[in-house]
């Protein structure tokens, strides 16, 4: 008997181990493009662009839940969401304010998402997609970020050059925190203590600890931040510099610029990385592709064509 | 009377708004392939200091050639705007131009930039590509007609005809 049992377990082990083995050998890269209006969504195994969807009037901002692979995407022009489930291809549209702009899926299946003509965020159910709480905030909010473990809500108010903090559970307000100016980005995750806001127009980024909620750190980089990636084993954070066509590279255990990829595109935006292909992706607005570079030597290994105007304002990758 | 309204026209500089990340930026982009030799091209465009190429431009005043500097270019029509050298590359042959101040009625743009790039194409041609990147004029919500994103890309457009049709004009004269 304890030998079927323990078969049983193997055979279980060996199950699970091939369904995560599936399941890792796919990586998409989601690709808001505001020109288009479609959704690009591109095979980052194969390299190549596999889908390209309609999904509302130009769409900016993403965000994905990565558990059941349900991509959220800000439609500011015609002020909704674009609810993208990708098993079936099929796409809901919720309710938001004006000029929704910034999104953040949260794992307790919460979507903040910043409205930018409104200066208030709103706060969604994705379970029964109903609006939980709608929150003034600053002037034009931008990035937003929901910190499980620190129980907060980060927005980056651009006009106001501060980053508003709430309390996650009751949305009640903590604190803003001053930062340079234009605060755009905002970029974190939960295995991290910090988060990186880009100031667009100071050309500088501010690291902010999540605990203390004090800036730490303010590293000058390329012109025009928007939007940075962290590559959680080698320490380094990645800001692509729409004005500069570079990418700055920082080691964060040191909080210096150790490099700047130059050359990198025309307008570089939206920016991940994919572990599984060991890729760094960056949006290429006004060249209409996305280019991917190698993880390790930051070569640049292919150029990908997209459908127009790509932004991918948010994490966009799903594997 | 004339010379007055001129003067006020001229006065009215729409300062680049703070906002320079609404939500929907545009683009730009035209070619123009020019018979005439890639440095002869190239040494009209990247003289910052003689802007004569639009046919609508009155005037540009600026002292240096320097990236840094600044032009006003003042319009036989009235208004001017005001750009900036941003980057200078004549290795790769390319200029950097960004708008600091503009006249809704000329350009109805913000955080205007744009970018030129000067490529041989055989001995005697050249080819050159300018592009910019920008936002309309108006950059709240609901924008009256002349500021919404369909005119400022129109006005963009004529601007950048203009400029590169009386490039290629001097360039192929003598």
């Amino acid at each position: 008997m304890p030998k079927v049992i323990n078969l049983f377990f193997h055979l279980l082990i060996l199950f699970k181990f091939n369904y995560l083995q599936s399941e890792s050998s796919s990586s998409f890269a989601f690709i808001t493009n505001q020109e288009s209006n479609k959704l690009d969504i591109i095979n980052l195994k194969t390299r190549t662009k596999v889908n390209e969807i309609e999904i509302g009037l130009k769409p900016a901002g993403i965000s994905i839940n990565k558990n059941k692979g349900i991509i959220y995407i800000s439609n500011p022009g015609s002020n909704n969401i674009a609810e993208f489930t990708k098993s079936n291809n099929v796409i809901n549209k919720i309710k938001s304010g004006k000029s929704p702009l910034g999104l953040f899926y949260s794992e307790d299946d919460k979507l903040i998402v910043s409205n930018w003509y409104d200066n208030q965020i709103t706060i969604i159910n994705t379970n029964n997609k109903k609006i939980i709480e709608e929150v003034e905030v600053g002037r034009s909010p931008a990035g937003v970020y929901l910190s499980k473990s620190n129980n907060n809500i980060f927005v980056a108010n651009k006009e106001d050059n501060n980053v508003t903090v709430l309390d996650s559970e009751n949305f009640k307000f903590i604190k803003n925190i001053k930062v340079e100016k234009s605060p755009f980005g905002v970029f974190s995750n939960e295995g991290i203590d910090f988060l990186v806001v880009t100031n667009v127009q100071s050309n500088s980024i501010s690291i902010i600890n999540k605990q203390s909620l004090n800036v730490v750190k303010t590293i000058k980089v390329g012109k025009w931040p928007y939007y940075a990636a962290f590559d959680n084993y080698k320490k380094k954070l990645y800001v692509t510099n729409q004005r500069s066509d570079s990418i700055s590279v920082i080691d964060m255990n040191t909080y210096k610029r150790i490099k700047t990829l130059v050359d990198i595109c025309e307008y570089p935006e939206g920016i991940d990385i994919s572990y599984n292909e060991n890729l760094l992706v960056v949006a290429c607005w006004f060249e209409d592709n996305i280019i991917l570079l190698d993880l390790d030597s930051l070569d640049e290994i292919k150029k990908i064509r997209t459908s127009g105007g790509p932004r991918a304002f948010g994490n966009f990758i799903l594997e | 009377m004339f010379r007055n309204l001129l003067a006020i026209f001229v006065s009215i500089f729409v300062f680049g708004s703070a906002f320079a990340h609404g939500p929907s930026r545009q683009k730009v982009s035209l070619t123009v392939n020019i018979n005439a030799p890639v440095e002869k091209v190239w040494q009209l465009i990247s003289n910052f200091k003689e802007f004569k190429w639009n046919e609508n431009v009155k005037d540009s005043k600026t002292s240096s050639n320097e990236v840094g500097s600044e032009r006003v270019i003042s319009f036989k029509g009235g208004g001017a705007i005001k750009q900036k050298l941003e980057k200078l590359n004549s290795e790769k042959k390319m200029v950097s131009w960004r708008v600091v101040e503009t006249d809704n009625k000329i350009l109805p743009v913000n955080s205007y930039a744009s970018k030129i790039f000067v490529k041989a194409d055989g001995d005697n041609r050249t080819s050159v590509t300018y592009k910019s990147g920008f936002y309309r004029g108006f950059m709240g919500n609901d924008p009256p007609p002349e500021l919404n994103d369909e005119n400022s890309k129109k006005k963009v457009e004529e601007f950048i005809e203009g400029n590169l049709k009386g490039l290629k004009k001097i360039a192929e004269s003598n």
